[in-house]
């Protein structure tokens, strides 16, 4: 996305599958919750409140991306409202009750129990992304149309609050 | 791409993995008493009863009944797909398996025929029930990555495995037959330690380190190039009969495993998680267990020089010891410590969601088993395995080293019972489930 290059070459570049874009977002979840782990460890609260918000704000932008805009794509070209998807969305919710509670976690400074919540929703995170990563995004990149077309609806949910690898005009490397 | 009756929510009910990850400490603790029993006995060559007994309590009773439940757990899971009666099969398996390691024990202990004809019987209903549905929808997982590549060639080794021991069992049931058995035990050996147990645990280190301890992934080429290389050596090893072939493809295997115990150690220290993790423990004990192995191994298979420290038939213990004991023991140990707390949290948060008083009771996966205990079990091991290496040395070390062992499968069972109890006093208190998504099959 980031990288220059020609309309034409696009489905050649590495990043245009929607398996690889999304697995890159859930690696990016995963380092921001990493983060955040590692403040609270070090008990340095202020910046483990900021780090937390960071992952939060990654969660939520990716369940919408989902919610949103993939499952109903997925949902529209397989006729399949009560399958995968629908599984999915009820794990999402199972996460969001753990991302509440490691909330209030973080705002009682109770580190024992925010790394107790946050090393179970690592553990569900993960089994939830292997579901999507090994199933549900190559079915995807399969069964629907257009999938770069897809990927910019996807994008314009929102990017995950500053954790994406930063554009070049901001001095990448 | 098959489509139709995938559900992604075969979760199997709790009691079906539950009883194979119960039990198998059970068969820990029978391994350890009988190396009491036994005594230094045991320790005098890889012959003696008190190995073989030992070794197949602890492969067959351990290893092999966690990774039965666990396969049972995670293929349909992984799969899409749901296993076929599975709720009718899994008991009867868990049964016969039981029932299998324990004839198989006595029948070592005192061979005749009959009693190896009923532990083969009862052993070969339990993998013939298991291994086909689950080996054949592991092979069917979509996707090309380095781990599913990998678990293939393990599943292929693991097939050898079975294939071999079951000839090895009718050669020493039926004596009459005459089957070399010491050369094709070999073979057996070589493709249980070498081949299914090491590249199992490298697939799925592929797709776990970088998972749950947000590590980087391993480099491609290694990640095939590895198992590729160590399932070659295999293939041709079984074949070898000179030890001008030997010793190159020994080398290359050691090598490899080397290799891979070296890179897997790099990516977990470039982890970006730091809490502390006892499960990190347990992965170097095995990493550097299997370092050892290898090392071990190719002094034994490729040069004429004997360890330091051993008798004469010491090395093929000590490398028996580092792989069954020191690699996949701690592996497993380590992961039960995660899996069942997270099994126990994942079906009590089923049956609350949409209840919200429910939710209150819903443990933490550190509640069920805490990180103090989980951390004693690391020390615990750690103990554990020291003490055997030294029973190897100073045969007089043998009946302390297996009270050591003992200790740790009995802290092993103490944790898991303890999970266990917190499920049913957590589930009383939050009542009878809603039967959304756990009930069909
Ligand atoms: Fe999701
Ligand atoms: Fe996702």
């Amino acid at each position: 996305m980031t990288l220059p290059s020609k309309p034409g070459l696009k489905r050649l570049d590495a990043m245009t599958t929607l398996l690889e874009f999304m697995t890159a977002a859930h690696r990016r979840c995963d380092e921001a919750l990493a983060a955040a782990e590692g403040e609270v460890c070090g008990k340095n609260w202020g910046a483990a409140a900021q780090k937390y918000q960071e992952f939060n704000a990654a969660m939520a932008c990716h369940f919408a991306q989902e919610e949103d805009v993939l499952f109903p794509a997925f949902e529209e070209a397989t006729g399949m409202t009560e399958g995968p998807t629908a599984v999915m969305r009820m794990e999402h919710e199972q996460m969001r009750s753990l991302l509440a509670q490691l909330a209030s976690a973080a705002g009682e400074q109770d580190s024992s129990r925010f790394l107790g919540l946050s090393e179970t929703l690592m553990i569900l995170i993960q089994q939830h992304n292997m579901k999507e990563e090994q199933m549900l995004y190559p079915m995807c990149d399969q069964r629907l149309e257009e999938i770069d077309a897809l990927i910019g609806r996807i994008e314009a949910v929102g990017s995950d609050s500053g954790l994406r690898s930063p554009k070049p005009e901001e001095g990448a490397p | 791409m098959k489509t139709s009756g995938l559900s992604f929510d075969d979760i199997p009910p709790l009691d079906i993995p539950l009883r194979f990850h119960i039990t198998a400490p059970v068969f820990g603790l029978l391994a350890a008493l009988f190396l009491f029993w036994e005594g230094p006995e045991a320790w005098m060559s890889r012959w003696t009863i008190g190995s073989l007994g030992a070794t197949h309590l602890l492969t067959l009773g351990f290893m092999a009944m966690v990774m039965i439940g666990s396969l049972f757990q995670l293929v349909p899971v992984l799969s899409g797909q749901a296993i076929p009666a599975m709720r009718w099969v899994a008991p009867w398996v868990h049964v016969m398996l039981t029932a299998g390691v324990i004839v198989l024990t006595v029948a070592l202990v005192r061979p005749d025929t009959v009693t190896f004809t009923v532990a083969l019987a009862l052993l070969g209903f339990a993998f013939a029930a298991f291994i086909p549905p689950l080996v054949w929808r592991l092979v069917r997982i979509r996707g090309a990555s380095d781990a599913i590549f990998t678990i293939r060639l393990a599943a292929i080794s693991l097939l050898m495995t079975v294939g071999m021991g079951i000839f090895l069992s009718v050669g020493r049931g039926w004596p009459d037959l005459g089957i070399a058995f010491r050369s094709w035990t070999d073979v057996h050996v070589l493709w249980a330690l070498f081949g299914w147990v090491p590249l199992l645990v490298m697939g799925v280190s592929y797709q776990v380190m970088p998972m749950f301890h947000v590590a980087p992934a391993f480099d491609s080429r290694l990640a095939r190039g590895i198992p590729l290389s160590v399932f070659v050596s295999l293939l041709l090893l079984s074949h070898a009969r000179s030890d001008y072939l030997v010793a190159p493809i020994v080398t290359v295997l050691c090598g490899a495993l080397m290799a891979y115990s070296a890179t897997a150690l790099r990516v977990l220290a470039k982890r970006h998680r730091k809490r502390a993790d006892p499960m990190i423990g347990f992965w170097r004990t095995a990493l550097i267990s299997l370092a050892l192995a290898a090392v071990s191994l190719w002094f034994a298979m490729a040069t004429p020089v004997r360890l330091p420290f051993l008798r004469e038939s010491g090395a093929p213990l000590l490398i028996g010891i580092l792989m069954v004991f020191g690699f996949a023991c701690s592996m497993i140990i380590g992961m039960l410590q995660k899996i069942v707390p997270f099994l126990i949290f994942l079906h009590l948060q089923r049956r609350a969601l949409g209840n919200p008083d429910a939710m209150s009771q819903i443990p933490t996966t550190n509640e069920v088993i805490t990180d103090r205990d989980a951390h004693w079990q690391l020390r615990i091991h750690l103990i554990a395995c020291a003490g055997i290496l030294a029973a190897l040395v100073w045969p007089a070390f043998a009946r302390p080293a297996a009270l050591l062992l003992a200790a740790d499968f009995g802290w092993l069972f103490r944790n898991l019972i303890s999970a266990a109890g917190e499920y049913r006093r957590r589930s009383q208190a939050i009542g009878p489930a809603p039967n959304l998504m756990e009930s069909g099959a």
